[in-house]
């Protein structure tokens, strides 16, 4: 048997998680690709896990997904206290006393604290932490140091759009200390120079992967749609929050049943901003036209892109966009905002139409030429399918962070401004 | 915990002669314009109790027409609250037992008794007490006190806005239009604040005739326009009040400063308030490069807010839908001109053309337009800014709203002897 490769630990929140699939899939591929890949979160929930029943079940998968011990209450974590103390000496003495020895310098008696919250992956003592949002980084950079081991951090838009933006610092210690960024695309990327990045940071931009397998129909090109008998299908799909702009979404239909065409719209997510789509879509006098499905799984999210003519995804804030790759996959033409990572991710005049964000009346102009014009729709939908399994295919995907792993491990020193691998889109 | 309940208000022996109101399901320190109300109520002879879980400062307890009614939120550790229900329940026995078994026939229907417990707990403090006006403020917090309404002192709520614009359209919030109907079959007299929540609220049942429209009001001895002309130089200086939520339609209003930018006009644009959407104003000012030209204030003082008002050349509303703003109101009595949107009363409170101008929602180049209008014509802001203050002083003022408010009251109480 061969030795096992330097061990590999992804550190994130909650796991599993619906919203957060692309996680799950990355560890599994990572696994399966024959990685010492652990996973670190700090919650985990038992509804979540009837969602990934295969990973239920898979037990070296399992055996491989860590929880932390619990900081809240706090009462409960000075209690625990002495017992993760002792398991870690037991198990890792040697990563133990250099944890404390080390943080005992850096942060004098606050040492306890944090060790009790870094417990987890003192225990795991790994080659490479991965950080997979950017917020969870920003205040634990100095694990690199008192453990010996090398540091990435993935940038996946709202870290980097929303975190903390009134703190100018916020992100310093992620900045100087990581061995190696990585981000969805050359929007990030351009918002983490904004937010203090350096040039010269060694970093990889690997887009989201899409699963082009389970992604995929057989598309049937209506003719004539935008009538009474056959009105114009419109879908979007994503979580019920402003920055999706679903807003200009509803008022881009509006525009265009203003024009004549008939159309439905079917919003599919649930989330806090329900109400003010609701009011907007009565404001508007929608009623008949907008449908609101609520959440829904996997499997309903590809009978929607079945039923629709066009995906439409007006936001206002993007990382990258998961919905998007999922319709080009499936063949949906894509009309969206040029917010974040959108234009990397559909060709413009390709696979769909990229405009600018918070405009409705542009929208609804790329909508109704797409309505109108049936062997656009065609071209668009094959382009679509073409994209999506030549540059975002999973394998793909896991064989560039694979790279990206392999040269952390074999790295002596911190890289110097390289840019080590990207799945570049365009 | 001292009760500041005086024993004529029980429900045996109340002779005096003066109106008793209590304000329930409040919070304290309330919105300023409830504590206008009281204060108004106060001076205009009316006993005023307030049921909150806060204690009001002594400067509103050292006033001998004003009471505290110790009623706590369930809130905090689940140990204490269930305590204090236990010996708010002990305590009841000696007053209102017909009352102690109407909350439990409402109780009744509760299957889950932990959801049974925080309704006892909300209502025992009412328990035997009676006023001549139960009056909540706000309707959505009438509907969590619904067997209040059956105690025998008439009630009359207040509908203000989202509750009837926006809520009921919530498909999660379905069960609110059942409570709604209630509170309105149920009340006494309704108070709404514009004609268009009037007819909002018909749709859930409101019987006209059970409704008085009493329009928000302002003080304009405070909010006056500036004394001295100051020269405000070649910057267009826009303000806004308001919290920082979706309905105020901030993005919109954001977009037209943008507009007036690339068409080479030097605006300055204050925003005054808090709220859960920050996040969103940030992200838009910084994705449409206006970091120089608007400036996120925070809440501040009224002192704070007039002196800015004063200092600006028109006041925006982009409001997708208002009840009527109070911050629009106090803009024009300050003398400036206001540029709004159209929607919920503002028609009522804005003739187009004349104290400003009415533009329609969700229209940032609309929003544009008007503005550059006034930035072009500033002879013609000074005159909207005049013709507002008119507006106000003749029909917004404090007292007109008070008395309007006491008729109200008066009436109802009268109707149910």
């Amino acid at each position: 048997m061969r030795k096992p490769p330097g061990k590999i630990v992804l550190v994130v929140k909650v796991f599993p998680m619906i919203s957060e699939t692309f996680i799950v899939r990355k560890f599994r591929g990572l696994c399966e690709s024959g990685l010492n890949v652990h996973l670190l979160c700090e919650r985990s929930d038992a509804a979540s896990w009837s969602k990934f029943s295969d990973l239920r079940n898979n037990e070296d998968l399992r055996s491989r997904i860590h929880l932390a011990w619990p900081h809240q209450p706090r009462l409960l974590a000075v209690l625990l206290l002495p017992f993760a103390f002792f398991r870690s000496l037991l198990v890792r003495p040697r990563t133990t006393v250099k944890y404390l020895t080390r943080g005992y310098k850096k942060f004098g008696l606050d040492v306890f604290r944090r060790f009790y919250l870094d417990s987890g992956l003192i225990l795991l003592a790994p080659d490479v932490i991965h950080f997979e949002f950017g917020a969870i980084a920003a205040e634990r950079m100095y694990l690199g140091e008192l453990l010996d081991c090398k540091l990435a951090v993935s940038f996946r838009g709202y870290d980097l759009n929303f975190v903390a933006l009134e703190q100018q610092d916020f992100y310093r210690d992620v900045w100087e200390k990581a061995d190696i960024l990585h981000l969805l695309g050359e929007d990030l990327w351009g918002s983490a120079k904004r937010r203090g990045c350096p040039d010269y940071k060694p970093r990889v931009l690997i887009p989201p992967a899409v699963d082009t397998e389970f992604f995929q129909c057989e598309r049937e090109i209506v003719e004539r749609v935008g009538t009474t008998e056959r009105p114009f299908r419109i879908l979007s799909v994503g979580r019920l929050e402003w920055k999706k702009g679903y807003e200009y979404g509803l008022q881009a239909v509006n525009a265009l049943a203003e024009k004549g065409v008939e159309c439905e719209y079917r919003i599919v997510g649930q989330g806090e901003y329900l109400e003010a789509l609701t009011f907007a879509r009565h404001q508007l006098g929608l009623e008949g036209r907008v449908d609101f499905t609520g959440a829904c799984s996997q499997g309903e999210i590809r009978n929607e892109m079945i039923w629709a003519d066009v995906l439409l995804h007006s936001a206002i804030s993007e990382g990258f966009c998961n919905a998007v790759l999922e319709a080009q996959s499936m063949g949906l033409p894509v009309v969206c905002s040029d917010a974040g990572g959108l234009p990397e991710n559909i060709v413009h005049g390709s696979t769909g139409f990229v405009v600018p964000r918070r405009s409705a009346a542009k929208l609804a102009d790329q909508l109704e030429r797409l309505c109108n014009d049936p062997d656009l729709r065609s071209r668009m939908s094959k382009a679509g399918r073409e994209r999506a399994t030549s540059r975002f295919k999973a394998e793909e995907q896991i064989a560039q962070f694979t790279a990206m792993y392999k040269r952390l491990l074999r790295a002596e020193e911190s890289f110097s401004g390289e840019v080590l691998a990207t799945g570049r889109t365009t | 915990m001292a009760r500041t309940v005086s024993d004529n208000q029980l429900m045996t022996g109340t002779n005096s002669e003066r109106l008793r109101i209590v304000f329930a399901g409040i919070s304290w320190p309330p919105e300023t314009f409830i504590q206008r109300l009281i204060k108004g109520l106060i001076e205009a002879g009316v006993e005023i109790t307030v049921a909150c879980e806060q204690k009001p400062e002594p400067k509103w307890l050292s006033h001998s027409q004003f009471q505290w009614l110790y009623a706590p939120t369930w809130r905090g550790s689940l140990v204490a609250r269930l305590l204090e229900t236990a010996r708010m329940r002990v305590k009841s026995p000696g007053r209102g037992s017909s009352d102690i078994s109407l909350f439990k026939t409402h109780a009744r229907r509760i299957k889950n008794w932990r959801e049974r417990i925080p309704i006892w707990h909300q209502l025992l403090p009412f328990a035997g007490l009676r006023w001549d006006i139960v009056y909540f403020p706000w309707n959505s917090a009438a509907i969590s006190y619904l067997p209040l309404f059956e105690l025998g002192s008439p009630v009359v709520v207040s509908c203000r806005g989202t509750q009837v614009s926006i809520a009921p359209l919530n498909p999660e919030r379905s069960d609110l239009v059942d409570a709604l109907q209630k509170t309105f079959q149920k009340a006494a007299a309704v108070h709404c604040v514009t004609e268009a929540i009037l007819s909002d609220a018909a749709k859930y049942g409101l019987d006209p005739q059970k409704a008085r429209v009493i329009r928000p009001a302002v003080d304009p001895k405070f909010f006056s326009p500036r004394v001295n002309d100051v020269a405000g130089g070649d910057t267009f200086h826009i303000t806004t009040t308001g919290a920082l939520i979706w309905r105020k339609g901030y993005e919109y209003a954001l977009q037209s400063i943008r507009s007036l930018l690339d068409q080479g006009i030097k605006v300055k644009f204050n925003i005054l308030g808090a709220g859960p959407e920050r996040s969103r104003v940030l992200y838009t000012i910084r994705d449409l490069n206006l970091e120089d030209v608007v400036q996120l204030h925070g809440p501040k003082r009224p002192e704070e807010v007039r002196e800015l008002l004063q200092r600006s050349d028109v006041f925006l509303l982009s409001s997708l839908s208002e009840g009527i703003s109070n911050a629009l109101l106090e803009a024009m009595a300050c003398g400036v001109p206001v540029v709004t949107t159209d929607c919920g009363g503002m028609r009522e409170a804005v003739t187009d053309g004349v104290e400003g101008f009415v533009v329609p929602t969700r229209n940032a180049a609309a929003i544009t337009e008007a503005l550059i209008t006034l930035s072009n014509d500033p002879e013609l802001g000074k005159r909207m800014g005049k013709a507002g203050r008119r507006r106000i002083e003749e029909s917004f003022s404090l007292s007109r709203q008070i008395d309007q408010f006491l008729s109200l009251c008066k009436q109802t109480a009268q109707a149910s002897r």
